[in-house]
């Protein structure tokens, strides 16, 4: 036994610092991992913390009923009302001070979408998210948002008002910023480990660039030299044409009651050759960027954001009062692009409407006396030059008229998440803007968006305009991105003008085509005046609309303005409802938001009928075409939700746009060309034997009637491959949705498969995937009482844990519009969800 | 009843050091408890009950405080997990933090004392 017990010691002894080690081995791992991320994990013990980790989003997810505290750079005490609905409604003494609290209030709401909007035009979100942002950072940076923003910022003069109070507002977001705790802090935040970074003044102007990248980047001469190279000049100019075949223009013409159809023959394809479909693959490609195709959906086939907006004159409204409906549409995020505000300083400004995070305006609203609200013009504002380089490789100089003149380089690095640099970028700009290389060339671009103008500032004061000609006085400097504004006021003016700068070119003006970039005399010559702008002020039709279609008819006005533009079949419909209509209400007006008919069933449904019946007389209809024909008899031809055969028109109109634009696509280079509007494609269906209906994939030399066949037919096969018999899986409800991504795209952040009464044609398009649509839909009334409705796709929170992340979608889903608060004073707001005072410092 | 006691004096102790501190109190106060209690089979099982009870009663109060449901929820869409697994990783977390400190110091304690 004595033997023994030195023995069990050690046994023991050795048990213990085993014990001891593995201890240690594991509190070491724990902290390890509690203090230092491991990939894309965050430190999990800040993470976790239930304290001050990320379960504080779930605690701060709700304002606080009351608040009070001191920012500095205040004057006076500034109160902050939240309503029912979560909208703030800041009343101040003076506009410094509601531009302080506004910024604040924002950045309080929807701080992560300042700091990612801002990255994404920067091009520093690698920063933010690391490497996998690298491309669209580049891409940024070759684009020059942040430099022309710059520009802007530093064109603004020291001193002035505008300057000042875009400083005001930047100052409201920092001094949030500085005084956030570590419980504040969104969660995005905190899955990336990051922390928000100091906010510049100049920052708003990098959101005007944005917002200019998503509505007035056109570069329609590299598609067209695409399509040129495929099927030649003259089909290219038929296919993407300067003037639409349709108009019914945004600026009414006098005496006219229905649209003008201008019907002229498709001329047929030149052959193609492997050389030309290389050039095509290309231009495409330099045309089609991964940024651009999020935000404006999929440039390669029709234009995805598709806004409305109409007004009506009291003498065609039930009360006698002007009406105003607002319908922008944009690619769909939660948060939400827009957010709701009310801004009041007394005897200064009273204006309600929605910004976006990050500008200190209100650029669609409304105040006691009129209101606005815009659709996208989509002049055409970017050119693109052919210069030519002293070293295609390493280029130094570009010639102009005869002389070599030095190229500015500007250098940029960009960096990763620790600060390291991922990659280095010189870009080249000419006296004209940036340049990009497409298959050896140099090209170099000019662009109305990086012009050192100030749009910032005809914004701010057009939110405190009384009537529609001030409204329309102080928005004539406006540039940028040219918008069709349309207001109208309490007096029961309404107007509507495409406002913005337009370049004045050499020669015919038109700027779809890569100009000569060796000659100064390709260069813009100066801007349009505002009375040639296309606008019109009280027309005899007693009512105004526009739906991003031609703005003036060109048998008015034959100047250049853009080209391809996009369907007018919303127009069409938005002037059919409103001639019907002569004693228009408030609900009227948001039923045609969601409205669900199309003018372009019609064109297509028909002539199939025509065609499956003809070729089952002959014989040579399969079953597949002669089914999906009866059963798309049986369609009312709209696309409510219950309905159980839109779906098949819908796949139709796929496999028709499919079948008979063949010739632009189908080569291994060229998978995915440009598709000509519908308005092209109706247009076709008057030359039944076109060469354009042949489908160049098949020996047999196919016409009209037998293309309409074969895709009724395959039309048919996919949908029931895809949803079964006939029955309750056809419903529209559940076939087009809507998905409504994060920001940042992160999983489970985003709502999906939100029904949406939309469709082709419809005054609420969608693009197939549902990614984009109406971002915002209001109406007013401009009667002595100004009323107003509205709602849009998401929530005021920023905070995806918070009841008011996404609680208006229900409502959007469904078309219906709440009721929007506007009290005269802080007082008046009966049953406030949450109040904020802030105080001057001490 | 010692035992019991010790058990809610440290749980306190993670709940007001959590709170005012951080996160990193938890195995601050695992390592006093295990060098600073009389070394007893039950210490490491204290340490870790006491973990997961602080953090625990603070998830509690952020459940009273705030929709923790919802965090439940986009958490486990952001992850792919059941949306009671940050509830799990938590506690757990606590649990092993406080747990292996009060384990490591208690077996350095054991080593330093005379055989």
């Amino acid at each position: 036994m004595t033997d023994r017990a030195p023995m069990l010691a050690v046994v023991t002894r050795a048990s213990q610092v085993a014990t001891a080690m593995v201890a240690s081995a594991l509190l070491a791992a724990a902290i390890f991992v509690g203090a230092v991320p491991i990939g894309r994990v965050p430190p999990l013990g800040a993470f976790l913390d239930p304290a001050h980790g990320v379960w504080a989003v779930a605690r701060n997810a709700e304002l606080p009923r009351t608040a009070s505290l001191r920012i500095a750079g205040l004057k006076d005490s500034v109160t902050v009302m939240y309503d029912d609905r979560a909208v703030p409604h800041i009343f101040a003494q003076n506009e410094d001070d509601l531009m302080r609290a506004f910024g604040y209030v924002v950045a309080r709401d929807r701080l992560f979408q300042l700091e990612l909007q801002t990255r994404a035009v920067a091009g520093t979100l690698s920063e933010l998210v690391g490497a996998s942002a690298l491309e669209l950072d580049r891409e940024a940076r070759a684009q020059g948002l942040a430099w022309g923003a710059e520009r802007k910022w530093n064109a603004i003069p020291e001193g002035s008002e505008n300057r000042r109070l875009v400083k005001a507002y930047g100052d409201g977001i920092s001094a949030y910023i500085a005084q956030m705790g570590p419980d504040d802090v969104p969660l995005e935040f905190r899955l990336l480990n990051a922390r928000p970074q100091e906010w510049k003044p100049q920052y708003t102007y990098y959101l005007l660039a944005r917002m200019s990248l998503t509505l007035a980047w056109n570069d329609e001469e590299l598609r067209r030299a695409g399509v040129v190279a495929l099927v030649g000049e003259r089909a290219a100019e038929a296919l993407f044409p300067v003037n639409a075949p349709i108009q019914e223009p945004i600026q009414p013409v006098a005496g006219r009651h229905a649209p003008r159809i201008d019907p002229a023959p498709l001329p047929p394809p030149a052959p193609r050759d492997s050389a030309h479909a290389a050039v095509a693959a290309a231009l495409f490609g330099a045309a089609e960027s991964p940024a651009l195709l999020a935000l404006r959906g999929d440039a390669s086939g029709e234009i995805a954001v598709g806004s409305n907006n109409w007004a009506v004159s009291p003498k065609r409204t039930a009360a006698g009062h002007a009406l105003l409906s607002g319908d922008p549409h944009l690619q769909l995020t939660l948060p939400s692009v827009w957010y709701e505000v009310h801004l009041v300083v007394p005897g200064v400004i009273d204006t309600y409407g929605v910004t976006i995070p990050g500008g200190p305006i209100v650029p669609i609203g409304f105040n006691r006396s009129m209101a606005w609200t815009a659709t996208n013009t989509g002049a055409d504002v970017l050119d693109y030059y052919e210069e030519k380089v002293d070293d295609a490789s390493h280029p130094t100089k570009y010639e102009l008229d005869g002389a070599w003149k030095p190229l500015a380089l500007r250098i940029e690095a960009i960096k990763g998440r620790f600060g390291r640099v991922l990659r280095t970028d010189t870009i080249y700009h000419t006296h004209r803007g940036p340049m990009i290389r497409v298959r050896g060339r140099w090209l170099s671009r000019r662009w109305t968006a990086l012009e050192p103008t100030d749009d910032g500032e005809a914004l701010r004061l057009a939110d405190k305009a009384k009537s529609v000609s001030e409204w329309m006085t102080v928005m004539g400097s406006y540039g940028v991105p040219a918008q069709n504004f349309l207001t109208a006021d309490t007096l029961g003016h309404i107007a509507i003008r495409s406002t913005g700068h337009y370049p004045l070119r050499p020669g015919n003006g038109r700027g779809d085509l890569i100009a000569d970039g060796t000659k100064s005399a390709s260069d813009w010559t100066g801007f349009w005046p505002v009375d040639r702008y296309p606008q019109s002020e009280d027309p005899a039709q007693g009512y105004l609309a526009s739906n991003n279609q031609q703005p003036k008819d060109p048998q008015v006005d034959a100047a250049y303005f853009g080209s391809n533009w996009p369907n007018p079949f919303r127009a069409l419909r938005i002037n059919a409802l409103l001639r019907a209509d002569s004693a228009v209400t408030p609900d009227a007006m948001r039923r045609y938001q969601t409205d669900p008919s199309s003018e372009l069933t019609t064109l297509f449904v028909q002539p199939m009928f025509d065609a499956v019946a003809k070729a089952a007389v002959a014989g040579a209809a399969d079953t597949a075409a002669v089914r999906g024909a009866a059963l798309l008899r049986e369609w009312d031809g709209r696309f409510t939700l219950d309905n159980e055969r839109a779906v098949l028109y819908d796949a139709m109109m796929d496999e028709l746009m499919q079948r008979t634009w063949d010739e632009l696509r189908g080569t291994p280079l060229v998978r995915r060309g440009p598709t000509p509007s519908t308005t092209i494609l109706a247009q076709l269906m008057r030359d039944p034997n076109s060469l354009w209906w042949d489908d160049r994939s098949t020996a047999a030399r196919e016409n009209r009637d037998s293309i309409l066949v074969a895709s009724i037919g395959a039309a048919y096969l996919r949908v029931t491959k895809q949803y079964g018999p006939p029955g309750a899986r056809w419903r529209w409800s559940g076939i087009r949705t809507a998905t409504i991504d994060h920001l940042a795209r992160l999983p489970g952040l985003g709502r999906t498969k939100i029904p949406m009464t939309s469709g082709r044609g419809t005054l609420s398009p969608s693009d197939g995937d549902g990614t984009h649509g109406a971002s915002w839909r209001f109406v007013v009334e401009l009667g002595h009482d100004v009323r107003a409705w509205g709602t849009y796709p998401g929530g005021q929170s920023g905070n995806p844990v918070s009841a008011r992340y996404d609680d208006r979608l229900p409502w959007w889903s469904a078309g219906k519009l709440d009721t929007l608060r506007f009290p005269h004073r802080a007082a008046d707001l009966a049953t406030p969800r949450a109040t904020l005072t802030l105080h001057p410092e001490r | 009843m010692k035992w019991l006691m010790q058990l809610v004096a440290l749980t306190l102790v993670i709940i007001a050091g959590t709170w005012f501190a951080g996160w990193w109190v938890v195995p601050l106060a695992g390592a006093a408890f295990g060098a600073w209690t009389s070394a007893t089979r039950t210490t490491v099982l204290t340490a870790t009950l006491a973990g997961a009870l602080g953090w625990g009663a603070l998830l509690a109060f952020d459940a009273y405080a705030g929709p923790v449901g919802r965090l439940l929820d986009v958490f486990g869409s952001l992850f792919r997990l059941p949306s009671g697994a940050l509830v799990v990783l938590t506690v757990a977390y606590a649990a092993l933090l406080c747990a292996s400190a009060a384990a490591v110091s208690r077996g350095i304690r054991r080593l330093l004392a005379p055989a």
